[in-house]
């Protein structure tokens, strides 16, 4: 009895679908298959675990020829309205679609035979005779240029789903990216970018760019935050062996994911200004973090040393590092802390220099150019007298050879060369006041009474830390050439005369201070050669010890040069920037207060920031605390009213 | 007018002649002048006056002796009346510097405060602890200022405190180091930066800042 029953109901309500649905027309008739559609599978679910045959047999045979031409005809026409720029239901049309491909019991049969065919079919059919149409009232250029057609198929294809396609998890806008597609994906970008001309279409294309740069943005940003990861990865593995040249590897790294984006934008994008700014914004993010302790700006300033000193890691023809070079200063737009570069490259150039390891005078003074174009004149001024004082040095060492040949009672006794620096060009040097041999006390007098014929004003300052000696060692077996330091030379120089010298007295007859006694003595007698003894023997220096010549010391060398201890320079250079930074903010917040004489203080620290950004950029606490100092010192005071504003003090 | 101060040092006169000078009566020398309409004349002859006062007060007093006096001299004046008791916050200030200093040492200004102050800044407790393990410089006379506003505007919870403020940067650190401990408000020292930015890269007019 339930069988005859429920098969009657399924009867009556499948008959009762058909003359429902022929009454309605078009969207509304869609709408009522989509309602009966719906209460069919709501019954069916019902009533499929007993009467499964029948329920199958009734749909397929009765209800689906049926249903199927009907919804069809009423779909296309659907479909036309939307063609010709009408408003339709897009989640009608969708549930229209999962009629068909349930019917199909999950299969895509149905939904391709029934209905994909029929649509392309009819797509071709639409856009064929709009074409027609199109090609009897425009003229051929118009046909083509103007924008009728990339904009109907712009307009179906990319903008209404434009998100969707942009993020679309396997060939959206990022996995074209990835991929290295960028011809299909240029085309992409060509057909949102043709109709730019077009007024009309203007708005929606830029508008439909900016997403695409946010992704692209992201995208490099994603990328680039991965280099500094593998940079930080490769530190810490490599802590122990201080190899260091993880970080030239990271610079060539970003120097190629520049190179590789930057022909995107050129070449892809049109250099469009969106996608020029999102490139310079994702380096920006990256390159400010740092990698492993150091700042992007020091990396970038020993990856030019490299470069450029003799020997470095880097084996390169001149094409070749002029390119790196351009490319180096380039990356350095996007770094924040201009200045600590400057700082950490003068540092270096000016190890370069004075100890002849730079491999090439015209790489020098070519990426100074390229420094002053992008940088300004100011950037470079220091490093530019840098070179111009070594060449200048030269010259002064020939005259002084001149010099000696035509006064042979001004003999300094050794073969001696001086180099005279201009002091503001150079990072400051320690200047103690060593106690020289006599030897050299020698030297540095001729030397002075030389200088005195050419200038009568200028004050020379010796600094005995940069300088270099060869000195014979007459050791047991051998005598060997010690390449040494003035200070080791000096130490050496003290066992002419005794031999057995505590710590103690070595420090009063040298007038060293203890820092670089220290690391005199250690290179002396800890480190690979130990030309002194010392008791006790230990690793370490202290100032207990005693020293004493080693005679039997030899080497299978003749010639041996001895290191001193590395100093950790960074930690100076970044104390040196600081203090500059502190005299910046204050000259630029004494000029701002003087032209504007009273200044709110959001507004001074804007304009502070702003007039700063070009070599750093400053951290508000720290004009703050500037703004407190020179409070203190009756630059500005604050307004006894409103404690938000300041006042310029003549 | 005359004031002597011959023989014994008295805190009511010193700040009786205090709260003249500042209030624009007293010229050095001890005679009004009207006359004297010049601006730069002005702060000179005030700068000069207070020099004038401050010597005596280092010649006269006995430091150590200096806070029992201002004790003394708050309970005399009537504190209910803030422009009093603004001008008498700022007399403590004045005589709480050493010898020529223009800044007071850290533990003189927390002493101070405790009695300044007592009743009327809610977190003087915490303020007072935070400054002496967290400042290793003298106290300038601009912070000491901005410690009275501070302590006007903020509630316990600190609300009423601006981060964009003006503040001296020994307040915010001061709202900072709170924030921590009490974990009240998630506003950390990085976030209340992070604001400021965030700001700043919004605001149109600021656009170029960050450009390089």
């Amino acid at each position: 009895m339930i069988t005859l029953n429920s098969s009657m109901t399924i009867q009556a309500s499948i008959c009762g679908v058909l003359p429902s649905l022929r009454e309605k027309h078009d969207e509304f008739m869609l709408r009522e298959l989509v309602k009966r559609w719906s209460n069919h599978k709501v019954m069916v679910r019902w009533l499929s675990r007993f009467f499964y045959y029948l329920d199958r047999y009734f749909i397929a045979r009765r209800s689906l020829p049926s249903l199927n031409e009907v919804g069809l005809t009423c779909f296309r026409d659907l479909i036309d309205v939307e063609r010709e720029g009408g408003q339709i239901d897009r989640a009608l049309l969708k549930n229209v679609l999962d009629i068909y491909v349930e019917i199909g019991m999950g299969q895509m049969d149905h939904y391709e035979k029934d209905f994909e065919a029929h649509m392309l079919d009819d797509t071709a059919a639409y856009y064929s005779r709009k074409a027609s149409s199109w090609i009897l009232e425009d003229s051929c250029p118009e046909y083509i240029s103007e924008p009728k057609l990339l904009e109907k198929v712009q307009n179906e294809l990319l903008l209404v789903y434009e998100n969707q396609l942009l993020e679309k998890e396997n060939s959206g806008c990022r996995a074209l990216l990835k991929d290295d597609k960028n011809i299909i994906f240029a085309s992409w970008i060509w057909l949102g970018g043709r109709s730019v001309p077009d007024v009309q279409a203007y708005s929606k294309v830029t508008k439909g760019l900016e997403p695409i740069g946010n992704i692209f943005k992201q995208h490099i940003t994603d990328e680039g935050t991965a280099l500094v990861q593998q940079a930080e990865d490769a530190a810490i593995s490599k802590a122990d062996n201080a190899g260091g040249s993880h970080e030239q590897v990271f610079v060539r790294k970003v120097i190629e994911l520049h190179d590789k984006f930057m022909t995107y934008v050129t070449d892809c994008f049109n250099s469009h200004t969106i996608f020029h700014k999102a490139l310079k914004e994702a380096f920006e993010v990256f390159l400010n973090k740092g990698v492993a302790g150091s700042s992007s700006a020091e990396l970038l300033a020993t990856f030019c040393d490299n470069i450029l000193k003799k020997g470095g890691s880097e084996k390169l023809s001149d094409e070749a590092i002029e390119d790196s070079l351009e490319k180096v200063v380039k990356l350095l737009a996007y770094v924040s802390d201009k200045d600590l570069f400057a700082e950490f490259y003068r540092k270096k150039l000016s190890r370069r220099l004075l100890f002849d390891k730079s491999a090439n005078d015209d790489h020098e003074r070519s990426i100074l150019t390229k420094l002053k174009q992008q940088c300004g004149g100011q950037f470079t001024s220091k490093m530019e007298g840098m070179v111009t004082d070594l060449t200048l040095a030269r010259e002064n060492q020939t005259n002084f050879e001149e010099y000696l040949g035509q006064n042979p009672d001004a003999n300094p006794g050794l073969d001696l060369t001086v180099t005279v620096l201009t002091t503001g060009f150079w990072p400051s040097y320690k200047s103690s006041d060593l106690n020289l041999p006599a030897e050299m006390v020698r030297c540095v007098e001729v030397f002075k009474q030389f200088y005195q014929t050419k200038t009568k004003h200028r004050k020379l300052t010796w600094v005995y830390s940069l300088g270099s000696c060869n000195i014979n060692g007459k050791f047991g077996q051998k005598t060997i050439e010690l390449v040494v330091g003035t200070y080791q030379a000096a130490a050496l120089m003290l066992f002419n005369t005794s031999d057995r010298l505590s710590y103690s007295e070595m420090a009063t007859q040298l007038n060293l201070a203890d820092e670089d006694l220290v690391r005199v003595l250690q290179s002396l007698s800890c480190a690979k050669y130990k030309i002194l003894l010392k008791e006790p023997s230990s690793r370490i220096v202290s100032p207990t010890d005693y020293f004493s010549f080693n005679s039997s010391f030899t080497d299978r060398m003749r010639r041996i040069r001895i290191p001193l201890p590395p100093m950790d320079e960074r930690k100076k250079v970044v104390e040196d920037v600081d203090k500059d930074r502190r005299y910046a903010i204050d000259a630029s917040i004494v000029r701002i207060m003087k032209s504007r004489k009273v200044l709110g203080y959001q507004q001074l620290i804007t304009e502070c920031v702003e007039q700063l950004s070009r070599m750093f950029k400053p951290d508000f606490k720290a004009i703050k605390k500037r703004i407190e100092d020179l409070i203190t010192r009756d630059y500005i005071e604050r307004d006894k009213e409103n404690p938000q504003l300041f006042r310029y003090l003549a | 007018m005359e004031y002597s101060f011959s023989t014994q040092f008295d805190i009511f006169s010193i700040y009786r002649r205090f709260s003249d000078i500042k209030a624009g009566n007293i010229y050095p020398g001890g005679g009004v002048d009207n006359m004297l309409n010049d601006d730069s004349e002005k702060v000179r002859c005030f700068r000069e006056a207070m020099f004038q006062l401050s010597k005596l007060v280092h010649s006269s007093v006995n430091t150590s002796l200096i806070l029992g006096e201002l004790h003394k001299l708050m309970s005399c004046l009537n504190m209910g009346d803030f422009s009093e008791f603004s001008n008498f916050y700022d007399f403590v200030f004045f005589v709480c510097r050493e010898n020529g200093q223009k800044n007071i040492t850290v533990s003189r200004a927390i002493a101070a405060w405790k009695i300044v102050l007592s009743g009327r800044f809610r977190l003087l407790n915490q303020w007072c602890d935070f400054v002496e393990k967290n400042q290793q410089y003298n106290i300038s006379e601009d912070t000491w200022r901005q410690v009275l506003a501070f302590s006007r505007c903020v509630h316990e919870d600190l609300e009423g405190y601006d981060p964009e403020g003006a503040w001296p940067t020994l307040i915010d650190e001061f709202v900072e180091h709170m924030y921590r401990i009490t974990g009240s408000n998630n506003c950390s020292s990085n976030s209340l930066t992070c604001n400021v930015m965030i700001l700043m890269v919004r605001h149109p007019c600021l656009k170029n800042l960050f450009q390089v």
